[in-house]
C-alpha cells in the first residue's frame, strides 16, 4: 500500500495546499471528499524527494509559495505541482471562493495597474528564488569545471 | 439483408442535412451510426446565469471540472483544449475504435450521436466564388444549397457591410448576437479607422453563429447565459441533434445506432453491399441497399474508401487549416470585470483578405474568456499557481482569444494511409502524415506578422502564440478530391459520387480541393444537400 495516498494524509495536504493558496480558506467536507477522490482518479504519488519537499512545506507554510514558483521551471511535470494544479481547479468550482478567481466589481484603472505591477514584480522575484531552492532541493545543479 | 432506402452513414453535420433532403424528396432513409451517447447524467440548472451558478451552485464541479476530474488538463494545450466534462463524450472511444497513427498530425474524429457538431463553434460562413472555385464546388448551386441550410438551422448575424463578407446573399438571418463589454471596445475603435483597416483587406464584425437571437419554431433565442460549452438550453444554438429530433418523427426515417462502418462495395446488380461491427457485442453484419451516402468526416470516409479499395488505394491526400490561438490582451479593461450577459461562443470575427480576391482569406474568431475557467489557463502563466490566480483574476476579463485558421492546400507532404494496427476493433489504423512546406509556412509567418500589428491597432495586444499542432482546427477535407476522371480511384465526380464505385455518394468535405479559413461546417451541410440531390436524379 501506497502510504503517501493514505485519506488522512491527504486531507492534511488538502487543508495545507488551500490554506496556502488562500489565508481565509474554510476546508470544508465537499471540498476534502473532492480531493480525496481525485487521488482515486488520477494517479498522482509523490516521490520521496517530493513528499519529504510536501512534508516541509506543510511545517513552514511561508516555503510554499517559494516551492510553488520554484516548481514552475525547476520541476514542471513533478506530481507536487499537479496536486496544487488540481487543488486550485477544485477551490475555483466552490461558490465560497468564487471571488478568488473572477473581478466582481470594477477596480479603478490606476489601482489595477499598480497591483498588477508590484504583484507581477514579486511573482518573478518568487519564480526566481523558488527556482534556486527546488533545484538545491533536489540536488540537480551541475557544476561545471 | 436488403433493404430498399437510401442508407446515410453518420449523424453529425453532413449526414443531418444530407438526411433531411433525401426525406423532403419523399425518400425512405436508414441513418447508420455509432451513436455513442452521453451515458452520465450530470444536471445543469436550466436557465441559469454563469456567474450566478459559480456564486451559488455548490454541484457546480460535477459540470465544470467533471465527476471524474476530466475536465482538469493533464497537459499543454491540446487539440480539444475546450471540450468541456459535459461535452467530453464527443470524442469517446475513438482511440480504440478509430485510431489515427502520427508523428505530426493530431486530428479530432467523433463516434458520438451528433458527431463534431456537438463541439461545432457555430460559425456559418458562404465561401466566396473564388473559395468555391478553388474548392472544386459549384458556386450556383452551393449559393441555392447554403440557403436552404440557413433556413433549417436559424443564423445570427451581422446587419451591415460586414454580412456581405460573410453570409454572402444570403436572407432570413436573424439579427446579430450582442457583443461583450470587451469586444464592444474593439469594435468602436475599428469604427473609428475603418477605412485603414479596410484598405489593407481586414474587416472586423459580428460573426455569423447558428444561434438564435429570436425565438424560432420550437428554439429559444439564447440568454447570453454563458453556459454554451457546458449545455444547449433553449436549443438557442443548433445541434445535429435537434434535427436528427424531427428526422426520427418521420416514418420514413429509421435510426441505427451502435453500427461502426467498415467497408463498402458493390454487390453485382451495383447495388452497395455495406459490412459493419456493432460497437456494443463486436459482431459483424452486413447490409445491403439501393443508394448509399457516406457523411462520416473526410478522415471516415477515407478510412472506409481505403479498406474497401482492397489496395487499388495506398494513400489519400488530406487538407486540415492550420490553426493557432493567439490570446490578446485588451488593456481598457484592465479592472473591469466582463459583461454578466454574454455568450460563450466567438463574440466577432476578423476576416483577412491577404490579396483582394476574396479567395485566401485568413479568419480569426475573437473569444472572451471566462467559461471555460480559469485553471485552464493556469498553465500558460510563467508563474507559481497561487500568483497565476491572483494576476489571471485581474487580467481575464480582458483576455481576447483569436482563433487564426490559414486557408490550406493540398502538396505530397499531407497524405493518409491505412496500417496494420491489431490494438484496434478493425486491425488497421489511419497513418496520418501532414507537414507544410517552407512556403506555406512562410506565408503564415507573414499573414501573422499583420494580424498581430492591426490587432495592436485596435488596442488587443497579442501575448503569445499557442498551437495545438497540426490537426487541431478540427477542420478536415480534401481526402477524396473531386475528378472529371473517370477510373481514377480515390477521388470524387463533382456530383459527389465515388469514383470506381456505383451508388455511392460523398456526403461529406472529402471531395473539397481546397480549405478556405473561413469555418468549413456550413458548407459541408450545404454540400450533403447538393450531394443528396444528386443522389436521387437518375434513378434506376
Amino acid at each position: 500500500m501506497d502510504i503517501s495516498n493514505s485519506e488522512d494524509l491527504l486531507l492534511e495536504e488538502a487543508y495545507s495546499i488551500g490554506k496556502y493558496f488562500f489565508k481565509d480558506y474554510k476546508m470544508t467536507t465537499a471540498i476534502a471528499n473532492q480531493y480525496v477522490s481525485l487521488h482515486r482518479y488520477r494517479q498522482i504519488f509523490l516521490s520521496k524527494k517530493e513528499q519529504s519537499l510536501l512534508n516541509l512545506c506543510i511545517k513552514y507554510p511561508f516555503l510554499f509559495s517559494y516551492v510553488d514558483s520554484g516548481l514552475k521551471y525547476a520541476k514542471p511535470k513533478s506530481a507536487l505541482s499537479q496536486k496544487l494544479f488540481c487543488m486550485a481547479a477544485i477551490l475555483e468550482t466552490t461558490p465560497e471562493n468564487f471571488d478568488k478567481f473572477l473581478l466582481d466589481k470594477q477596480m479603478p484603472f490606476i489601482i489595477a495597474v499598480l497591483n498588477f505591477i508590484l504583484d507581477g514584480f514579486w511573482a518573478v522575484c518568487k519564480v526566481i528564488a523558488g527556482y534556486i531552492f527546488v533545484k538545491t532541493y533536489f540536488l540537480d545543479i551541475k557544476i561545471k569545471k | 439483408m436488403y433493404i430498399d432506402s437510401y442508407v446515410v452513414i453518420g449523424s453529425g453535420p453532413s449526414g443531418v442535412m444530407a438526411a433531411s433532403t433525401l426525406i423532403e424528396q419523399g425518400k425512405k432513409v436508414i441513418m447508420l451510426d455509432a451513436g455513442i451517447t452521453e451515458n452520465k447524467n450530470t444536471t445543469i440548472p436550466a436557465d441559469e446565469n454563469f456567474i450566478y451558478l459559480r456564486k451559488n451552485d455548490f454541484q457546480q464541479h460535477k459540470y465544470f471540472i467533471g465527476e471524474e476530474f476530466e475536465g482538469i488538463p493533464s497537459d499543454k494545450i491540446k487539440v480539444g483544449a475546450q471540450l468541456t466534462p459535459t461535452r467530453s463524450y464527443m470524442i469517446k472511444d475513438t482511440d480504440k475504435l478509430i485510431p489515427v497513427v502520427s508523428d505530426n498530425f493530431t486530428p479530432m474524429e467523433s463516434l458520438s450521436c451528433g458527431g463534431l457538431g456537438i463541439g461545432w463553434g457555430l460559425g456559418c460562413y458562404v465561401y466566396s466564388n473564388n473559395e468555391l472555385k478553388l474548392a472544386g464546388l459549384d458556386a450556383d448551386s452551393m449559393g441555392k444549397a447554403y440557403q436552404v441550410i440557413s433556413n433549417r438551422i436559424r443564423i445570427s448575424g451581422p446587419d451591415d457591410d460586414f454580412c456581405k463578407l460573410v453570409l454572402g446573399n444570403l436572407y432570413n438571418i436573424h439579427p446579430p448576437l450582442k457583443y461583450d463589454n470587451n469586444i464592444s471596445i474593439l469594435i468602436d475603435k475599428y469604427k473609428k479607422n475603418k477605412n485603414k483597416f479596410n484598405s489593407k483587406g481586414l474587416y472586423l464584425g459580428s460573426p455569423s453563429l447558428a444561434m438564435l437571437s429570436e425565438d424560432y419554431a420550437n428554439r429559444y433565442k439564447t440568454k447570453y447565459n454563458d453556459m454554451d460549452f457546458y449545455s444547449d438550453y433553449g436549443k438557442s444554438a443548433w445541434r445535429p441533434y435537434i434535427t436528427l429530433e424531427k428526422l426520427k418523427k418521420n416514418s420514413n426515417f429509421t435510426y441505427v445506432g451502435n453500427i461502426l462502418v467498415t467497408t463498402i462495395e458493390n454487390t453485382d446488380n451495383n447495388q452497395v453491399k455495406i459490412n459493419y461491427i456493432n460497437i456494443v457485442d463486436k459482431s459483424t453484419g452486413e447490409i445491403i441497399c439501393s443508394k448509399l451516402l457516406l457523411a462520416c468526416g473526410a478522415l471516415g470516409s477515407a478510412r472506409i474508401v481505403l479498406r474497401s479499395a482492397k489496395g487499388k488505394i495506398k494513400r489519400l491526400p488530406i487538407l486540415c487549416n492550420p490553426y493557432s490561438y493567439m490570446p490578446c490582451f485588451n488593456i481598457k479593461m484592465l479592472g473591469k470585470p466582463l459583461s454578466y450577459d454574454k455568450t460563450s461562443m466567438a463574440q466577432a470575427m476578423l476576416i483577412y483578405d491577404t490579396d483582394g480576391t476574396e479567395t485566401e482569406i485568413v479568419s480569426l474568431a475573437f473569444y472572451t474568456y471566462r467559461s471555460l475557467m480559469t485553471f485552464r489557463m493556469i498553465e500558460e502563466v510563467p508563474l507559481g499557481i497561487k500568483d497565476s490566480i491572483k494576476l489571471l483574476k485581474l487580467l481575464q476579463s480582458g483576455f481576447v482569444i483569436a482563433g487564426i485558421h490559414h486557408p490550406d492546400f493540398p502538396s505530397k507532404n499531407k497524405y493518409l494511409e491505412l496500417i496494420d494496427f491489431p490494438d484496434s476493433i478493425t486491425s488497421d489504423a489511419l497513418s496520418a502524415h501532414y507537414k507544410l512546406n517552407s512556403d506555406e509556412e512562410k506565408k503564415i509567418r507573414k499573414h501573422e506578422k499583420t494580424v498581430k500589428r492591426y490587432l495592436r491597432k485596435l488596442g488587443c495586444y497579442p501575448v503569445k502564440k499557442l498551437s495545438p499542432g497540426a490537426g487541431g482546427s478540427i477542420h478536415y477535407a480534401g481526402t477524396l478530391p473531386f475528378s472529371q476522371n473517370e477510373d481514377e480511384y480515390g477521388t470524387t465526380y463533382p456530383d459527389g459520387s465515388l469514383n470506381g464505385f456505383k451508388n455511392i455518394y460523398i456526403a461529406d468535405g472529402s471531395g473539397f480541393k481546397y480549405l478556405p479559413a473561413k469555418g468549413i461546417t456550413f458548407s459541408l451541410m450545404a454540400n450533403a444537400h447538393n450531394v443528396a440531390l444528386n443522389s436521387t436524379k437518375n434513378e434506376q
